[in-house]
């Protein structure tokens, strides 16, 4: 059906010029203000502009390995993603059938949460004896760790790659080819685009991100962008060096794009075949082998916590000396949240219009995504330290606005998926029939919206409160995340005294992704009237 | 022969297939109005269903039981359903081909000779998104003839074609089967369509077998 129905009758009202400019303002203002002087600071300086622009010798090596590293925990990411979460879409019975929905929980638990479980782990097995040397450190212990955070999107992403595929083409080809040969033949293929899309965004996440591997001594070009500005205070200098990685998380986003947008497209209705697959032995062993990694990684985080919980006595002070940046970290992950939903929601309406206007608005939308966090907040200091000194530098006001500038196109595609969701029909009928603008939005809108804006703020929360790459350039003196705190004190190698503040960011990014799941849950229910682990099976009598 | 003994199916509350038994040898249509239970009937045939209750033996081997159903690839069927189904990402010379590859008959000239039966020689290097619905029926049910399986399971294949297009698929339906000796399931809920078709007629209604041999 036309989307275009769905995008009139949802749009935002009076209000939504107003939210569309705030939305441009919070998520490309620091880019424009970074732009903006950038253009000034480089007549006078050409010949630094050109060393900077180009990379060569180390930082050439540099930008290399730090693609490669990307480019294997993609790879690895969705190979795994694709094994194991194919296996848990089948799985209809038992445990296992709810198992994928823990395993999407653990989507916002920040990268460095596993990074802590693994150092504990190596430290332990580097005590063993004859095991000490093979213990994994630098470039593969930061792969496997970066593997291990992304591994929950990507079961998540791949799931639903699995639902993209329609049940009639598979059954089609099951008649007529072993199970095997439909996967490869037909299910991948036609999942394809959203695979590529689900690699393209683990690329992004792992170039972009250096907590990890610095926390390994592996050098990165986005801690790279960082160490310049700490250095040399110049933002222009920042931006141009970006410039080479930023070319290249351009390149992956807009190949990937187009294959994102389709991902959401979709039934709404998760749907799997009525009898299972029957696969050879060694694809079993692979699918198995798959998912046993992301219980490995998933079983290491919970029982690193486990054990944290159980000494919790010796870690209380720990805690208790970081209360108030818990309650930062807390309050930054709620205004970022709430702030981010009329935003996010006028961008996703714009989005999910036809035409060369939603294109614009998905590029827009999709663009910030490639953006290395430490040059949004560069970018934010130059807007309101020289560009707007409004008073809102060295405020609590700076984290949350870098949490909107990295999150709110994050909350807006989610927006999208839940609007494209929501047949058009249902609001159709909501314009026919309706009784003024409040009650129509309250009684129907909303409802219809509501697990999005939930799932949107969830996520909102959970990754603005372990936000480090920008919240460590624009935290106000006095002031300080959890998340600097753990990663501080992980850095310089007191990783007992994280263990009680993990516990804690742990419980808190689970009790976001848990209310998002239950959310989105609950709307399939209502949409389908069954559970959505349930099959089509039961929808063909 | 197909032979259905207690076969049962449930979906919640809803007995979609209730109780049914019959033994039919030879080509079989079933009939009945929407709702009646016969696609759930056709799926348990082809194994994509596992039935709660019940049997199904084809030529005397049990291919599915209570909780337990044997690999649709496996039973020597080939299938059409009520949507064309079509690979999206395959033509539709590519799309009989895949069907074709079981059958090792692949070969160019028995594609042109069934694309030419079905009139959709022009469709054979177009995707499925750039044909009509009505030509996608007639590509899924050519997919269906090509893999000369011993059951041919067809779901209302001549739904919503115009008279002169359902007379040539008829035509090109009896030519294949009579040159494969595959055994006719064929659903429909017309009447007419029905009486062209030489077999045993089961009848079903609210998912029990109302009509039919015992």
């Amino acid at each position: 059906m036309d989307r275009v129905s769905a995008a009139g009758i949802l749009r935002g009202g009076p209000l939504l010029p107003l939210f569309l400019l705030l939305f441009l303002g919070a998520v490309f203002g620091p880019l424009c203000a970074l732009v903006f002087i950038t253009a000034q600071y480089i007549p006078g300086n050409l010949p630094d502009v050109i060393a900077l622009l180009v990379p060569a010798g180390r930082r050439l090596g540099l930008l290399l390995s730090s693609v490669a590293l990307a480019a294997a925990v993609a790879g690895a990411g969705t190979v795994i993603g694709l094994l194991a979460g194919s296996l848990l879409w089948d799985l209809r019975e038992g445990v296992w059938s709810r198992a994928r929905w823990l395993v999407v929980v653990l989507a916002p638990v920040p990268a460095f949460l596993y990074a802590q479980a693994w150092m504990a782990v190596c430290a332990l097995l580097a005590t063993a004896g004859s095991v000490a040397a093979w213990v994994p450190a630098g470039w593969v212990l930061s792969f496997w760790v970066q593997l291990g955070a992304v591994l929950p999107i990507a079961v998540g992403l791949c799931m639903l790659a699995m639902a993209s595929v329609d049940i009639p083409s598979i059954e089609a080809a099951r008649v007529v080819a072993p199970d095997i040969t439909v996967f490869r033949r037909i299910v991948v293929p036609i999942a394809a685009p959203a695979l590529g899309a689900c690699a393209g965004l683990l690329f992004l996440l792992s170039i972009t991100d250096y907590s990890v591997p610095t926390l390994f001594s592996v050098n990165v070009y986005a801690l790279e962008i960082f160490a310049e500005f700490s250095a040399s205070s110049e933002p222009a200098r920042a931006l141009l060096l970006a410039i080479p990685l930023l070319l290249v998380t351009l390149l992956v986003i807009f190949a990937t794009q187009g294959r994102i947008r389709n991902l959401m497209e979709g039934t709404g209705v998760f749907q799997r075949s009525a009898s299972p697959p029957e696969y050879p032995r060694w694809f079993a062993a692979l699918r198995y082998g798959a998912l046993g990694i992301v219980v490995l990684h998933a079983g290491t985080l919970v029982a690193s916590l486990l054990v944290t919980a159980v000494t919790m006595n010796r870690h209380l002070p720990a805690v208790a000396n970081a209360s108030g940046d818990i309650g930062v970290s807390f309050g930054i992950g709620i205004a970022a949240a709430v702030c981010c939903l009329p935003i996010a929601y006028a961008a996703a309406t714009m989005m999910n219009r036809s035409g060369r206007q939603g294109g614009v608005w998905w590029l827009l939308c999709i663009a910030p995504l490639a953006v290395p966090s430490p040059l949004v907040g560069i970018g934010l200091i130059v807007l309101w330290n020289s560009l707007l000194p409004a008073g809102i530098y060295g405020t609590a006001a700076m984290p949350v606005l870098a949490a909107l500038a990295r999150f709110a196109p994050v909350a807006a595609l989610i927006l999208l998926a839940q609007l494209r969701h929501i047949d058009p029909l249902l609001t159709d009928a909501a314009r026919v029939f309706q009784r003024g603008v409040v009650r129509t939005w309250v009684q129907v809108r909303l409802p219809l919206l509501a697990p999005g804006l939930v799932a949107a703020a969830c996520m909102v929360f959970a990754l603005s409160a372990g936000e480090l790459g920008a919240t460590l350039l624009v935290i106000p003196p006095g002031l300080e995340t959890v998340t600097i705190r753990m990663y501080n004190y992980l850095h310089y190698g007191s990783s007992g005294a994280v263990a009680g503040l993990g516990l804690v960011m742990t419980v808190l990014m689970l009790a976001a992704g848990g209310v998002a799941v239950a959310a989105m849950r609950g709307w399939s229910r209502l949409m389908t009237g069954r559970p959505s682990s349930h099959g089509a099976g039961g929808d063909t009598g | 022969m197909i032979e259905c003994n207690d076969l049962g199916r449930r979906f919640g509350t809803v007995r979609a297939v209730d109780a049914v038994s019959f033994a039919v040898s030879g080509d079989v249509v079933i009939l009945g109005p929407s709702g009646s239970g016969k696609s759930t009937l056709l799926r348990l045939i082809a194994g994509l269903e596992i039935p709660d209750t019940g049997t199904i033996a084809l030529d005397g081997a049990v291919v599915s039981q209570a909780g337990w159903a044997l690999s649709p690839h496996r039973r020597n069927i080939s299938c059409m359903f009520q949507m064309p189904a079509l690979w999206p990402h395959m033509t539709v010379a590519e799309n009989v081909r895949f069907a074709m590859g079981a059958s090792r008959n692949g070969s160019a000239d028995r594609l042109d000779a069934l694309l030419e039966g079905a009139a959709i020689t022009p469709l054979a290097d177009r995707y499925p998104r750039e044909i009509s619905g009505g030509e996608a029926r007639r590509v899924a049910l050519v997919r269906a003839l090509a893999r000369e399986a011993q059951y041919l399971l067809l779901d209302e294949p001549l739904l919503n074609l115009n008279r002169e297009l359902k007379d040539r698929m008829f035509d090109l339906l009896q030519e294949e089967q009579r040159r494969t000796g595959a055994v006719l399931v064929y659903i429909t809920h017309d009447l007419e369509e029905a009486d062209q078709i030489p077999a045993t007629v089961l009848r079903m209604a609210g998912g029990r077998l109302v009509e039919g041999p015992e």
